[in-house]
């Protein structure tokens, strides 16, 4: 094994012989400086490889030819030479991208520094002399002082200054700490005092001890002694925060595991839960953040504080890792001493710092790049939107870093909240789940503000009416006057380029590398590592992003693998989950048909849309509970990111991911719950609320109308008619756990209040989109209603509905998304007439409102049939009336929809518009041909569904041929059909041919004939607020009582940020006060025997 | 009781540099409490290390090796103290350099003139 003297020997060398170097030339120091760096990453894996593969032991090099205690001892062991893998990894590119960046210059004495730091930081993960890393400390530290100015503003010297007392304060107590050590062990190696049973015993070694843990804790900046670390995060050269973040802080946090043997029980304790405080507090803090940089410096000290927490309690975790080793929910790699990285809680420790480190330091150097300085996002020359890839890597990192697949804190996240929950740890279980949330609140924010259009408020999430006299635009125009940036003739950034984005893109490669290695490890046993597929789709179509392969050519690709895997995967299903698994692929294959029409370069579109789509399918077949949220959670990031490339939709996008990601946490910690084997109420109270969520049930539901309406018209069609399903099938896949627990009459009644209230909002909307979104919000309320009956009838019911309702809401988004693409507007009360012109959207919508509705002779028909029946076998009398209202509310809705668009006046500006081209009709006609084949034989798809339920009930209905006959009464579809086709067709007969002597021709402005004058403002036209008689007299159920209460919590939360802010005057002497507080509460409590 | 005596300076010397660091208003006078807390920890760390009637160890006529153990100072927290009196000193060196900076740049050496940064 090399010696790991090399490594400080070639980095204090090269250090020292820099300006020797740079006299020779400027290149040539560069060059060595990246050699320099290339070798010390590459080093650390070396070791590794003799570690592991070579099977050696750890070795302790002794220095200057003595043993311990009399000499300083370096180790090398996995620990180490997996924690500098990662250190060294990101300051190479940390060099990389200083040496790159044309401004400010990488100078001379800056990369004399950058070494210098990177000296302190090796040294302090290698020394086990307690002394030796003190003085490691003080080189790393002074280094960092000396980069925090290397800006030469005054904010950074004034940071510099702050860090500087702070860490003097800190140094002290460790000095003090270390001599009291030596006094009573006799000894400054770390080795022998561990051998010697720990630290010294007693009040006085405790207090000993004490101080070197505060020293080390203060450096990792717990809450509230922490201020001047977010001040420096924020003053420094993005380039420096990166490092600041990533070198420095992950390795001091080394240090820390590395006395934890030292510390004792009483002390740890006090460490997880300050490190829990700081991980709690600082996502508040950052949550009110403005600065970019202070932002990711809050989260970095969050991240710390949770690395901190979770290192101070692996005395407590290390038994749950070997007890989860019989249960089915770890990897055999991670049981504790053996396999991956020795098992335990140290891997669980690497996936964590390695995640944060890999992210943080790319999303520092991404607000360098980007000029990113406001988190309110970026002037719209600059907007991230203008270069697709800079915007997928800021995803990627975002993404990682808070937690989703494949990135390494997903698995981290898991491991954790999986053994904390097993050890009954349930509040620092929320505790981190909260926080994480927030964090994903935050980061995605600034994402979003950084890709949003400029006609994006960030705002919206319910219709916004346009003003009848264009004031706005005039508005507008003003105020690009007086915003030089939004002025044309500033020089737009035109995108950025491979190298300005080396040094983030590879920390992305490596995060989605460790991820898709650690996918491999846990699903191990799985065949054909499916569950990788939606990764794989990914790739694939980012590969083909990346050279240009024309948009139409991708979803005609999209298309064919959505149908290959549907192939694959279908054939292998029964039951429910054949039912859920045509909904999914079918249902998703024939809508993707419409993107075909669209034009230009759409990069990330289908990667995004098939990952989706297969994530959605891989849910089909978990078998284990980790599988399934493997692919529950890519679910969630795939679409949000798909939801957020709408032109409006960034508000709505963020709402979708926080309340996606806090259903989604629910669920996990429902799972956990679970597998530590309670199955009881709560369990079921976690994972049916994590599964409405996303159904978008009453009082969960107000994401929903924004992230349906705001996503693009042609996909919209995916969250309601596909998407919206997927919390349906988990409540059937955990139906055994929710009739348990007797929670179905109030599932029942969520539903139908879910469906009255969507459809009662759909009632006054007149953007159409937003009408649909309710209206869907509705349905999913009746799918949920029918599930809650816990009958054949009502589960049959609930699956047809899932199935009818994607043919008619899948061919109304597509119908209505070919109105909007050819009107250009979304405003019902802006159309009108379109009939003549549209003659064949028409026809789809009146079929789909027909179905909807609920009349004969189409399948709605035979869904309230079977609805009513169920509900009235089941004698939820009450809530049938209701349901049957909510109906009526439906009808009315359903027809200010055809009549507002289609029939009345034809727009002026409408009249030479052309039927929706043919992408968007063929889902339409799929949909027709569905619909009119399941309403005339019912039987196709009844009697399958009815198959798909009979492993859970028995059988209460018939059938005579189409007949099916109930307790209460039957229902045969296709006589239905033919009656009421006879009762249409006669009449309508009657007047084409008898009648049609009556008619006379008019032209649209004849007054008689239109009573209306089809004047400007439009708000007057009759379909402006059509129902407002029915708002007069029932407007005061819209109060929006659900966004209000979730507008309050959030506030709770924005107002717990902004008060704890204030902790941080700014003063350093403040500061001083903090860390004094912080060590004397500290002390207390110790010496208290808390 | 020597040892007693330097210890007690000592603590007093840290607790008199922390209080001034906390109270002064002026960047400098900061500073030169920060000196104080130094100095202060450094002769805690000779205090540990001293023994009574100890002499240097260094090996000469006065001391030979054998059972020089019993009679010599611990030469190691000496050796700490010089170590963290060189990286005292530098640290002080940065702080004096960045007031000057903070006051070339706001034109103020107190303490409120530091506080752009914050919340």
């Amino acid at each position: 094994m090399v010696s790991p003297m090399y490594l400080i020997a070639v980095l204090l060398g090269a250090a020292f012989l820099h300006p020797l170097f740079e006299r020779a030339g400027r290149s040539l120091a560069k060059s060595v400086v990246l050699l320099v760096l290339v070798f010390i990453a590459v080093l650390p894996v070396s070791w590794l490889a003799d570690l592991t593969w070579r099977g050696m032991v750890p070795v302790v090099f002794q220095t200057a030819g003595f043993q311990a205690p009399v000499s300083i001892s370096l180790r090398v062991g996995v620990e180490e030479a997996v924690f500098l893998i990662m250190i060294n990894a990101a300051a190479l590119f940390g060099g990389i991208y200083l040496m790159l960046r044309k401004s400010p210059k990488w100078e001379g004495k800056v990369q004399v520094l950058f070494l210098t730091m990177l000296l302190g930081v090796n040294g302090l993960v290698l020394t086990r002399d307690l002394f030796n890393m003190f003085v490691f400390l003080e080189i790393s530290s002074i280094s960092l002082y000396a980069l925090l100015a290397f800006t030469r503003s005054s904010d950074a010297y004034e940071a510099g200054f702050k860090y500087m007392v702070a860490g003097g304060i800190a140094s002290a107590l460790f000095l003090i700490g270390v001599i009291y050590l030596y006094r009573f062990t006799g000894t400054l190696n770390l080795d022998v005092m561990i051998a010697a049973g720990g630290g010294p015993g007693g009040k006085a070694g405790l207090t000993a001890l004490f101080l070197l843990a505060a020293a080390v804790l203060i450096e990792l900046k717990p809450f509230p002694a922490n201020g001047w670390g977010a001040d420096a995060y924020q003053a420094a050269d993005p380039g420096i925060s990166a490092m600041l973040s990533a070198v420095s802080a992950t390795g001091i946090f080394f240090v820390f595991y590395k006395i934890t043997p030292l510390l004792g029980a009483e002390i740890l304790r006090m460490a997880a839960i300050s490190g829990g405080i700081t991980f709690a507090f600082s996502q508040l803090l950052a949550m009110k953040q403005v600065s970019v940089r202070r932002m990711l410096g809050y989260s970095s000290i969050g991240q710390i504080g949770l690395l901190t927490a979770v290192a101070a309690l692996a005395p407590m975790l290390t038994p749950a890792f070997s007890q989860a080793a019989g249960g089915s929910s770890l990897p055999g790699g991670l049981v504790a001493g053996s396999g991956f990285l020795g098992g335990g809680v140290f891997p669980l420790l690497v996936l964590l710092a390695g995640n944060h480190l890999f992210s943080k330091a790319g999303l520092f150097w991404m607000s360098g790049i980007t000029g990113s300085v406001d988190t309110g996002g970026l002037p719209e020359r600059a907007s991230l939107r203008r270069s697709p890839a800079a915007a997928g890597l800021q995803g990627l990192l975002t993404a990682a870093l808070a937690g989703f697949p494949p990135f390494p804190a997903f698995w981290a996240k898991w491991l954790l909240i999986m053994m904390l929950v097993s050890t009954g740890s349930y509040f620092l279980s929320a505790v981190i789940l909260l926080g994480s949330l927030i964090e994903a609140w935050y980061l995605f924010r600034w994402f979003l503000n950084c890709v949003k259009k400029p006609q994006d408020s960030g705002n919206v999430h319910d219709e916004e009416i346009p003003d009848d006299f264009a004031a706005m635009e005039m508005d507008q125009e003003m105020s690009q006057e007086l915003r030089p940036d939004l002025k044309s003739g500033g020089v737009p950034v035109s995108g950025w380029g491979f190298i300005t984005l080396f040094a983030p893109l590879m920390h992305g490669l490596i995060l989605a590398a460790a991820g898709t290695v650690l996918a491999f490890m846990f699903f191990a046993g799985t065949p054909g590592f499916a569950l990788l597929l939606p990764l794989a789709a990914l790739a694939l179509f980012t590969l083909l992003d990346s050279v240009r392969v024309p948009f139409k050519l991708q979803v005609f690709l999209g298309i064919a693998v959505t149908a290959a895997y549907g192939l694959m995967l279908l054939p292998g299903l029964v039951g429910i989950r054949l039912v859920f698994g045509l909904i999914f692929i079918a249902g998703s294959a024939v809508q993707m048909v419409p993107l075909v029409n669209r034009k230009g370069r759409h990069p990330g579109l289908m990667g995004m849309l098939t990952a989706l789509v297969f994530s959605l399918g891989n849910l089909l077949f978990f078998r284990t509970s980790l599988e399934f949220f493997f692919s529950w959670e890519l679910m969630t990031v795939t679409s949000f990111f798909l939801v957020s490339r709408g032109n409006k939709a960034s508000g709505a996008a963020l709402r979708y991911l926080v309340f996606s990601l806090g259903g989604a946490f629910m669920i996990l910690a429902g799972l956990a719950l679970s597998s530590s084997g309670m199955n009881g109420g709560i369990t079921a109270v976690l994972m049916g609320l994590g599964f409405l969520v996303k159904m978008g049930a009453l009082g969960l539901h107000i994401w929903l109308p924004g992230s349906y309406a705001e996503t693009d018209d042609d996909l919209s069609t995916f969250f309601s008619s596909v998407l919206s399903k997927a919390g349906l099938f988990m409540l059937f896949m955990t139906a055994g756990l929710l009739a348990q627990a007797s929670f179905a009459s109030v599932l029942g009644w969520i539903g139908v209040l879910t469906a009255f209230a969507g459809a009662f909002l759909a009632l006054f909307k007149e953007d159409i989109k937003y009408t649909l979104a309710y209206s869907s919000m509705g349905q999913v309320g009746y799918m949920l209603l029918s599930f809650a009956l816990m009958s054949q009838l009502g589960w049959m019911n609930s699956l047809y509905l899932a199935v009818t309702h994607l043919l008619f809401k899948g061919m109304m988004f597509a119908a209505i998304a070919g109105v909007i693409y050819r009107t250009k507007t979304r405003m019902m009360y802006q159309m009108g007439g379109l009939i003549s012109r549209m003659p064949i959207s028409f026809f789809t919508v009146l079929i789909g409102i027909i179905a909807l509705s609920g009349v004969p002779p189409l399948v709605g028909f035979g869904a309230k049939w079977m609805l009513y029946t169920a509900l009235i076998e089941k004698g939820w009398y009450l809530q049938a009336g209701i349901a049957m209202f909510a109906s009526g509310v439906a009808f009315l809705y359903l027809f200010r929809l055809i009549h507002v668009i289609f029939l009345g006046q034809l727009k002026d500006e409408h009249r030479e518009v052309k039927e929706a081209p043919l992408w968007f009709l063929v889902p339409q006609f799929v949909g027709i041909i569905g619909i009119m084949l399941f309403s005339m034989f019912p039987d196709i798809i009844l009697k399958p569904l009815q198959t798909a339920v009979a492993p859970f009930f028995s059988g209460d209905i018939f059938w005579e041929g189409y007949t099916v006959i109930s307790t209460l009464g039957y229902w045969n579809g296709n006589v239905v059909m033919y009656v009421t086709m006879g009762v249409f067709l006669v009449p309508l007969a009657w007047l084409l041919t008898v009648q049609r002597r009556h008619t006379q021709k008019v032209g649209q402005f004849n007054i008689v004939y239109a009573a209306e004058r089809p004047y400007r403002p439009e708000t007057t036209h009759f379909g402006y607020n059509f129902f407002s008689p029915y708002r007069k007299a029932l407007g005061f159920l819209l109060q929006p009582a659900a966004a209000r209460f979730w507008y309050w919590v959030g506030s709770i939360a924005e107002v717990a940020g902004a008060s704890i802010r204030k902790l941080y005057s700014g003063n350093v002497q403040t500061y001083s006060l903090w860390i004094v507080l912080y060590v004397s509460i500290f002390l207390l409590l110790l010496q208290g025997g808390v | 009781m020597m040892t007693q005596i330097v210890l007690l300076i000592g603590f007093l010397l840290s607790l008199t540099g922390l209080w001034g660091l906390m109270t002064r208003r002026d960047l400098f006078r900061m500073i030169i409490s920060f000196s104080l807390l130094d100095t202060g920890v450094h002769m805690i760390m000779v205090g540990i290390g001293y023994v009574k009637n100890g002499t240097a160890p260094i090996f000469d006529e006065a001391l030979a090796p054998a059972g020089a153990v019993e009679k010599v100072v611990d030469p190691i927290p000496s050796a700490l103290v010089l170590t963290a009196i060189v990286i005292g000193l530098a640290v002080t060196a940065l702080m004096l350099s960045y007031a000057v900076r903070v006051y070339t740049a706001r034109k103020s050496l107190s303490v409120e003139a530091v506080k752009e940064l914050r919340w």
